[in-house]
């Protein structure tokens, strides 16, 4: 009857500082950082959003300065739930940014404290919260976060809600929450039809997409909250923030919704506080084939007029031509990958970021009727479209996810200290934490092969001089800078590499050198496939990447990542050598939510990230590293090179002088 | 430095959201309870939440009811947010204090019946809009918009000239007005993505 679309509402639940998910109101399960996964849900473009403390639900104080810095990151309607318990606690929370206040134990309690509240705030700012358990054979209600019985009946509370004129309700099936099994809709039937004046939410089991359209379509829901099913994926039940695409709304309420486009747009914004000049060519000398200049460290081009990255593509293309043989040596690989996999439940383990190479990647193997499993390595910087790239290309290939979700206070305090230490490389943490993480889940699932999505035709091979990486260095700049214990960080120490890397018989290969790999290809393959989308540059599908590519390296280090791809692509024939210099001289203009984002998560002023940012400049050298014991231990690594146990570029960086 | 858009702090709604949202499309905000300032201000705006006779008797107690009126009457640019907007007119339905009567005519409450079927009040949710002319003003809000309404009063102008955008909730409601440079939103353009953010950058641009 009505033109207006029925909302559909994540629930977030707060716990101290993280977001957590629960299981029937229990064993909570941590899922990421709030600030970060509500900026998500931000750029998702999501109906509303449900913030429900269950710290504060059950007796804790509420956390309103916390709540401030959630707020701002929010332009669609927000609520908060936990702990409200006086009309001018109702009034500072709609002062910092709430639209909407749920009162549950409160209600229950001291129901004239809801009706003053609907007077203060009006009756739209005030949500009547039930939560329902099956007991004895009939649904009662339960309060303070679903720990005590209540004596009321839900046809008294529907009139007790009536009375007090709360603008909405919002039912919760504690039986189903967390479960995924569905929405009990005889409960939710129940309450619209007690309460048939105001908009219902229905809560509490929705596993699938299918399960939010049945509280609405059969019983008379207003909208829709679910907490699991955006937070997670697939039967692992891994952590991935998702939300249905505008194409999956219209499907499930028959309605029109505009394509919404999101990502972190590569110099899509001009804003003048944040340029970056463009680059000056006169001072340097510039390879005649690709754009690598003589600053570049390792060029070599006081040698001659080709750089050494040309020569080195020269010689791993000789290595890995494409063609027939190439077609045949990948389809070998497939074997071998199927062959070591009999008898378990998967045949290799591949890193997903979301990102083109790792999401073609994926497709590839499972085309070759390979069983991979994906490993995702959550830095909880995630943007929102890597983690709907993941989402969309994993359901449609059917490949199981696991994802490890790090610690965001020790690994936040990880970046400051790579920030303070002074050095380029600050986001190794995350290179070295997948790497971690891709062995941890290999030894625990029995699986020797990891496969990796580089492609030296696409990517290019980083100059050692540019970004240095080992668990080593994470170690002694965290140890020197860092205030926070290193407790759950997945890092790759020596002996560990050394485990498993030599003696765990974990291969490492990178299928794409087999392929002739063209990156805009497969970008248009991808969206047409499974509705991938592009997030405007490489290394932008995670946001702290973001910050190190398009603002960090360049405007501190004078350093732009993207003279290493385009030169990548020129020689591979991807790209004209013309348009490539057109854009690597053009001044840049980074997102400045993103500084700003960054600036707030990292708990630096104006004053404060200037000065990191114009501090004195250090290197890998300045401090301890495993590379002396790379060096030492270089004919053991030659070997595992030749075993395929380590990547080439690692023996060509890591263990020569 | 001048500041684009002067909001109107008297006690009553989200304002904090709406600096926020102004900050994002780069423009700057400012609150401000004094009569001084706000009569100075380039544009302002005019939020509100709650109940209409706690935000009218507020409004009129603090004096800033009047600098907003003489503000209008003397062509400047004012935006009425929500209740904020129907503020703007002589009066509500839901209480007994007069509004501001810039703009004539009355704020009504929802059917609570739409033929045989209850009506859900709040109308609550994301709606779309369609222009009624009025091209003039706020151009880059198109028809097909949507916004995110939270409301149980729609405004109800008496002169039809006055409605500048309608939605349907059951019946078709005056979801914008407007009168000379005086524009008033029934929904949230603070919360309402990046529609929200392009009606807010347009009136702040204006």
């Amino acid at each position: 009857m009505l033109s207006i679309r029925p909302r559909v509402i994540p629930a977030l639940l707060l716990e101290n500082d993280r977001f957590v998910k629960t299981r029937r109101f229990e064993d909570p399960q941590y899922v990421g950082d709030p600030v970060n996964v509500l900026s998500i849900f931000n750029d998702l473009e999501v109906d509303e959003m449900l913030l429900l403390d269950i710290g504060a639900a059950r007796g804790a104080p509420i956390q309103l300065d916390y709540l401030r810095r959630l707020t701002t990151e929010c332009f669609v309607p927000l609520a908060y739930g936990g702990g409200v318990s006086s009309v001018e606690q109702a009034d500072r929370l709609v002062r910092e940014g709430f639209e909407k206040i749920v009162f549950n134990t409160t209600l229950l309690n001291t129901p004239e404290i809801v009706a003053d509240a609907v007077r203060a705030l009006g009756a739209q700012a005030v949500i009547a919260a039930v939560d329902v358990r099956a007991y004895d054979g009939e649904y009662r209600i339960f309060g303070r976060g679903g720990t005590e019985l209540s004596p009321l009946r839900l046809q008294e509370w529907s009139r007790l809600a009536t009375e007090v004129g709360a603008g909405e309700i919002m039912v919760t099936s504690i039986d189903r929450e967390g479960t995924r099994a569905g929405i009990d809709l005889e409960l939710v039937r129940e309450v619209t039809r007690l309460l048939p004046e105001v908009p219902v939410i229905a809560h509490g089991g929705a596993g699938t997409r299918e399960h939010l359209a049945e509280p609405i379509l059969e019983a008379g829901a207003s909208a829709v909250a679910a907490g699991s099913q955006f937070v997670m994926q697939g039967g692992r039940d891994s952590v991935l923030i998702n939300y249905p695409s505008g194409a999956q709304l219209t499907a499930l309420f028959q309605e029109e919704r505009e394509h919404r486009s999101v990502g972190v747009e590569d110099d899509a914004h001009v804003d003048a506080r944040y340029e970056i000049p463009g680059r000056d060519l006169s001072t340097t000398v510039m390879c005649e084939r690709c754009i690598t200049t003589s600053d570049v460290p390792g060029a070599r081009l006081d040698e001659g007029p080709i750089c050494y990255y040309c020569s080195l593509h020269d010689e791993l293309d000789a290595q890995y031509p494409t063609g027939a043989s190439s077609t045949a040596a990948m389809h070998a690989f497939a074997e071998r990958l199927k062959r070591s996999g009999e008898g378990k439940k998967y045949d290799c383990i591949i890193g997903v970021s979301g990102g083109t190479d790792s999401s073609y990647l994926a497709h590839l193997l499972v085309e070759l009727g390979v069983r991979p499993l994906a490993v995702h390595f959550d830095n909880t910087w995630n943007s929102p479209v890597a983690t709907s790239n993941i989402y969309a290309v994993l359901d449609k290939l059917g490949v199981d996810l696991e994802t490890y979700v790090v610690d965001n206070t020790e690994y936040d305090d990880i970046y400051r200290s790579f920030i303070e230490a002074g050095v380029i490389d600050i986001d190794t943490p995350t290179d070295i934490g997948f790497m971690g993480v891709l062995y941890r889940a290999a030894e625990k699932h029995g699986i020797k092969h990891i496969v990796e999505g580089h492609s030296f035709r696409t990517e290019g091979i980083a100059p050692r001089g540019w970004i240095y990486m080992d668990g080593g260095y994470i170690k002694s700049v965290h140890r020197q800078f860092g205030t926070v214990p290193m407790k759950t960080y997945p890092n790759l120490d020596f002996l560990k590499f050394l485990k498993w890397s030599a003696f765990s018989g974990i291969e490492r290969t990178r299928p794409l050198y087999w392929v002739d790999y063209h990156k805009e290809e497969a970008k248009r393959f991808l969206a047409d496939r499974y509705g991938w989308e592009w997030y405007g540059g490489h290394h932008l599908e995670n946001r702290f990447s973001a910050f190190c590519h398009s603002y960090f390296m360049p405007k501190r280090f004078g350093v732009n990542f993207r003279q290493i791809e385009f030169s990548a692509l020129i020689r591979s024939g991807q790209m004209e050598r013309q348009v490539a210099l057109e854009r690597f001289i053009a001044p840049r203009y980074p997102d400045p939510q993103l500084i700003e984002l960054l600036k707030k998560r990292l708990g630096y002023d104006d004053a404060r990230f200037d000065a990191l940012m114009t501090a004195p400049k250090h290197t890998y050298r300045d401090y301890p590293t495993y590379k002396k014991w790379f060096e030492r231990l270089r004919p053991l690594f030659w070997v595992l090179m030749k075993l395929n146990r380590v990547p080439k570029s690692f023996y060509v960086k890591f263990c020569r002088p | 430095m001048t500041v684009d858009i002067t909001i109107v702090d008297y006690g009553v709604g989200n304002v904090a959201s709406i600096a926020n949202m102004i900050r994002k499309t780069g423009l700057s905000s400012e609150l401000s309870a004094d009569a001084d300032v706000i009569s100075a201000a380039e544009r302002i705006i005019l939020p509100g939440v709650g109940a209409f006779d706690t935000a009218a008797s507020r409004l009129r107690l603090s004096g800033l009811g009047e600098v907003v009126a003489a503000k209008a009457a003397a062509g400047d640019r004012v935006l009425g947010v929500c209740l904020g907007m129907q503020l703007l007119l002589d009066g509500s339905e839901e209480g007994d204090e007069p509004g501001l009567g810039i703009v004539p005519g009355t704020v009504r409450r929802f059917p609570r019946t739409v033929g045989e079927e209850a009506l859900r009040v709040p109308h609550m949710g994301w709606n779309t809009v369609t222009r009624q002319g009025n091209a003039d003003v706020l151009p880059a809000v198109l028809d097909g918009d949507r916004f995110y309404f939270v409301h149980s009063y729609y405004a109800d102008p008496s002169d039809s000239s006055d409605t500048m955008a309608i939605t349907d909730y059951g019946v078709p409601f005056a979801s914008m007005i407007r009168r000379g440079n005086v524009v008033g939103a029934q929904f949230h353009p603070e919360k309402s993505h990046r529609m929200g953010a392009r009606l807010l950058a347009d009136f702040g641009r204006s």
